[in-house]
Formats: C-alpha cells, structure tokens, sequence
C-alpha cells in the first residue's frame, strides 16, 4: 500500500489505517530507533519507543487531515524527535553518557540549510542518493547499509567518501 | 539554519523531510522483508492507541490467583487513550450485580449481608471501566469489599481479553500520614465471567477511626520470561469505605483472651496459629511441607473452631473457612470468613484449637 493509499486510509478508517502504517513502516520505524538508541537502550526500550512514534504519528496525521502529504517523511522526523528526546532524558540520568555520544562524526566542510543538503542528496542518483540518506539522515552504520543493500561496508565507504567530494564540489560551485 | 552533513541526522523539521519522502518511502519498503516484530509492534501501538485488537494477542503465561500486599503509592495519571471507542451496550444489570454476591455467599448469605447493610451501591467510572463495590463491610480495624471490574467499551473488553492479570494499589485517604505505616491489604481473585470481574479484598489497619480507601485497579503485565511482572495502565480508582459498620460480640476464655466475632470476621487478642502441631513446628524449622492434593484438602477440612449457638445449633469451621491475616497490628490473631456470614449476637460460646471461649 502506497503512502497516497495510507493517507486516504487513514482518513477514512483510522484504526486500519494506523494498522497498515505499522505493517508497512514497523521495520523502517525500528532499524531508525535501533540506530540512535542501540547503545543506550534496552531492546525494550526500542520497542516502546517504535510503538510511541507510531502513536504520535497517528495523533499527528489526525491533526494534519487532509493536508498530510506523506507517511514516510513525518515517520522518520517524529522517530527522530522521540529518540532525541529519550537520549536527552538518559543523558540527564547518567552522567557517564555524554550528549555528544549522540552527535555523527564531524563532516565540518559540508555546510548548508538542510534542505539544501537533501537537494544535493537527491542530485547524486542512485545508489548513492540512498546511502546518503541512510548514512547522514537516517544515521546508519556503512555496516547497516552495506547490509540492506548487499554491499560490503568498505564499498558502501567508497561510495560515501566520493559522494562527499561531490557535495563539496556542487558547494563551492554554489557560492561561486 | 545552516548545518553540517554530520548535523543532518539530527534534522527534525517535516518540511525537509518531505523533500526526500519518496526515498524514505523505498528505504521503507527494502527494510520490511524478513522483519519478525511487526506483529508485537502492531499489538503494543494499538493497545495504546486505544483500539482492539483483532490480529494479535499479547502471550499471557498463565491465568494467575491474583495475591498482593499493597503498596502505598501514588495513583499514576490514567493513560488509556481514548480512541474512536465504541461503548458497550450490554452493560452489568443490577441482577447480575446480585449474582456476584451470591456466587460468593450463596443466595441465603447474600440475604442476609442485604439485611444487615453491607451490600453497597458505590460504584466509579474511569474512561474504559467501571467498578462497582458489591459489599463492603467492616469493624474500624479490618474491612472487607467485593468490587466488581467491568469494562464499558471495546478498549477496557480487550484489555481484560488479553491480559488476565491485574494489580491493586490502596491508598488510606483524609487519614494521618503515620497510619499508613502499618496497615496491609489482601487481594483474592474471585469469580470472572464476559461482564467482568470480582475481587474480594480484605484491608487491616492500625486504627479504627473513621476513614475512606482509594482503590486503583492496574493492568498487570506477566512476562513469559523471568523478568519480573509490570504494572501497566491504570484502569481505575474507587473510594470505599472503612467506617464500621459490623458490631462485634465478645466472648473470654479462662485466661481473659478476647475473641471478638463479627459478621464477616473473628479477632483474637493474641497470636496463635490455625495450623496443626507438626505443621507449626516444621515452619519454625524452616522445613519443607508437601501435601498431596488429597492432604491438603483433608487438612483444610479439619475443624479448627466450633461455634454453639443460643438456640443450641453448633457451626463448625474449618482452616479453609478462615482466611488468617496477620500485620496490622501486632499480637492479635484474625480469621475472615470465607464465603459464610455469621450472627455474632447467637453465639453463646467458641471452641478454637481446644480452647473454650465463652
């Protein structure tokens, strides 16, 4: 069922409509938690968590009606904001977990609004696109990744390293 | 704001996200093959969001006698979220309110705890239950309630269809802080059915001044696993009364012990056990009893107390008439009575463990 599918669903008949969102998205929802959270967290713990970003995003398409536009899109920025706000809360808890845990390694050079960034993204066409997504958007491991799409983690590196010369290069072009 | 790539996964803002949405929709869809949590994630949102579930059921170990010692505690926020819920329609009669009270009393108990007051029509709702206390009786220190849980929509009926299990907090309200130092409070499962389901408790206190207890009734979570049990959502609350209602008839031995017999209830002034000789001594050694189930049930059976009445008539208890207590108050001995009433004012004497009591 697409997200157009779902949207409609959702509108018509809730209840269903939030079973087919965790039929579709449960797995795309998980591996999002387990990537921010699997050092920190229980197995437990990632569960409520999936099952509480579902939950805000039923109550979220609720509220936008008709005006929601995707599911997958609101998904992943509300599984965001909840694991952000679950390592916010552990990092409160236990000093020995320092907030900057939670931060990616430092890409410094690469500099722009976030939209932009995605723009950019997008240009690189696939593979790379997804692996872009997936490593500096969604965070995952070049592990994770080279796993979903059945490539070594050293190619899936390769790739990320030449995608970054690429953003680099359509950067500097830009503020020529 | 402008961010750095390795900022980007931080990115929360729903406007960027849509950019690449289709993409996410593909991530999505590469991810789903072989994933085995659907089902448990699909069963716990759903539950929160307050909707039945049709396809999946949380494993329940077993149906469990529910028996807890209550925990003064703080009644969390109630957290059943209301759904589209679809209110039942084949809500308890009051006649089927009477059945549960005549299940555990019979019909001719249950007449008599009408006659005598101590049926209650007190009863609370919460946003998914409701629960009703069917009788409530009590001599100040010690007070006895059947409460009756029934679900009012779809949402409370798949709770009590998925999980059979529920915990009980007991909080003494208007009354001192220091009181609440001392007092327990017994939970027994009793009888369920489709309408729901009754408990009988029993509270004991150190005081006998006139107060009210706030029940909660929580959705109790019994892993398969080892890991320990988990209070969940809170289904309700109700207040009962502890005012005494039950006058007690007092009778002395040759020593000058009290025992106390009211309707519900038989208080001694001291400790002694209903338990024989050779049991006693084997739990002071520490010892390990095993009955077969044939022992166990003729050691229940044994009379550990007669009662002779005015009119001449003796009653005979056995250990599983008597449900022992003990805790709220030190060196005193308590006996409720097990789905039997009894009239204080006819007794003319008590034999318990061989001692005459008169």
């Amino acid at each position: 069922m697409s997200d157009k599918e779902l949207i409609a669903l959702l509108a018509r008949s809730p209840e269903e409509g939030l079973r087919q969102v965790i039929k579709r998205y449960s797995a795309y929802v998980y591996k999002i938690a387990l990537s921010k959270l699997s050092s920190h967290c229980p197995k437990e713990d990632i569960e409520e968590a999936v099952s509480d970003i579902f939950l805000k995003f039923f109550y979220f398409a609720k509220g936008e009606g008709s005006s929601l536009r995707s599911v997958a899109a609101p998904l992943c920025v509300i599984a965001k904001r909840v694991c952000a706000d679950i390592l916010r809360a552990r990092a409160r808890r236990q000093e020995t977990l320092a907030l900057d845990e939670i931060d990616e390694p430092a890409v410094n050079d690469i500099y722009a609004e976030p939209s932009e960034l995605l723009e950019f993204i997008k240009r690189l066409g696939e593979p790379d696109t997804t692996i872009m997504i997936r490593r500096y958007y969604l965070g995952f491991s070049a592990k994770e990744i080279g796993s979903s799409l059945n490539m070594k983690p050293n190619t899936v590196n390769k790739r990320i390293s030449r995608a970054l010369d690429k953003l680099r290069e359509w950067l500097k072009e830009g503020e020529k | 704001m402008k961010i750095t790539l390795d900022k980007l996964s931080q990115s929360a803002e729903m406007d960027s996200a849509q950019l690449i949405s289709s993409e996410l929709e593909k991530i999505a869809d590469s991810e789903s093959e072989g994933f085995e949590l659907t089902d448990k994630l699909l069963s716990k949102t759903l539950r929160k969001a307050g909707f039945a579930m049709n396809e999946t059921k949380r494993p329940i170990k077993s149906r469990k006698r529910v028996a807890f010692i209550a925990a003064i505690a703080a009644a969390a926020a109630l957290s059943v979220t209301a759904g589209a819920v679809i209110a039942r329609n084949n809500m308890m009669t009051k006649e089927e309110h009477q059945e549960k009270i005549v299940e555990r009393y019979g019909e001719e108990g249950a007449s008599k705890l009408d006659e005598k007051g101590f049926t209650s029509d007190n009863a609370a709702f919460s946003d998914h239950f409701k629960i009703t206390e069917e009788v409530n009786a009590s001599n100040g220190y010690n007070t006895l309630s059947l409460i009756t849980l029934e679900p009012i929509d779809e949402v409370g009926e798949q709770f009590l269809e998925n999980n059979p299990n529920v915990d009980f907090d007991a909080e003494l309200i208007n009354g001192a802080p220091k009181e609440l130092e001392s007092w327990g409070m017994g939970v027994s499962w009793l009888r369920e059915d489709e309408k729901g389901r009754s408990y009988y408790l029993d509270f004991n206190r150190n005081t006998n001044d006139d107060k009210q207890i706030k029940i909660s009734l929580f959705e109790l979570d019994v892993p398969q696993d080892e890991r320990p049990a988990e209070r969940g959502e809170l289904y309700g609350e109700i207040v009962i009364d502890a005012k005494p209602n039950s006058k007690g008839y007092d009778l002395k031995n040759a020593n000058g012990d009290t025992l106390s017999v009211y309707d519900f209830i038989i208080t001694l002034d001291k400790e002694i056990s209903l338990d024989s000789p050779e049991v006693d001594e084997a739990i002071r050694n520490g010892e390990d009893i095993t009955f077969t189930d044939e022992e166990q049930k003729a050691y229940n059976s044994e009379v550990v107390m007669t009662l002779t009445m005015k009119d001449g008539s003796v009653k005979e208890l056995t250990r599983d008439m008597l449900a022992g207590r003990g805790g709220s108050r030190e060196g005193l001995s308590y006996y409720y009575l097990n789905n039997i009433l009894i009239d204080p004012e006819k007794i003319v004497s008590a034999e318990l463990m061989g001692d005459i009591y008169k």
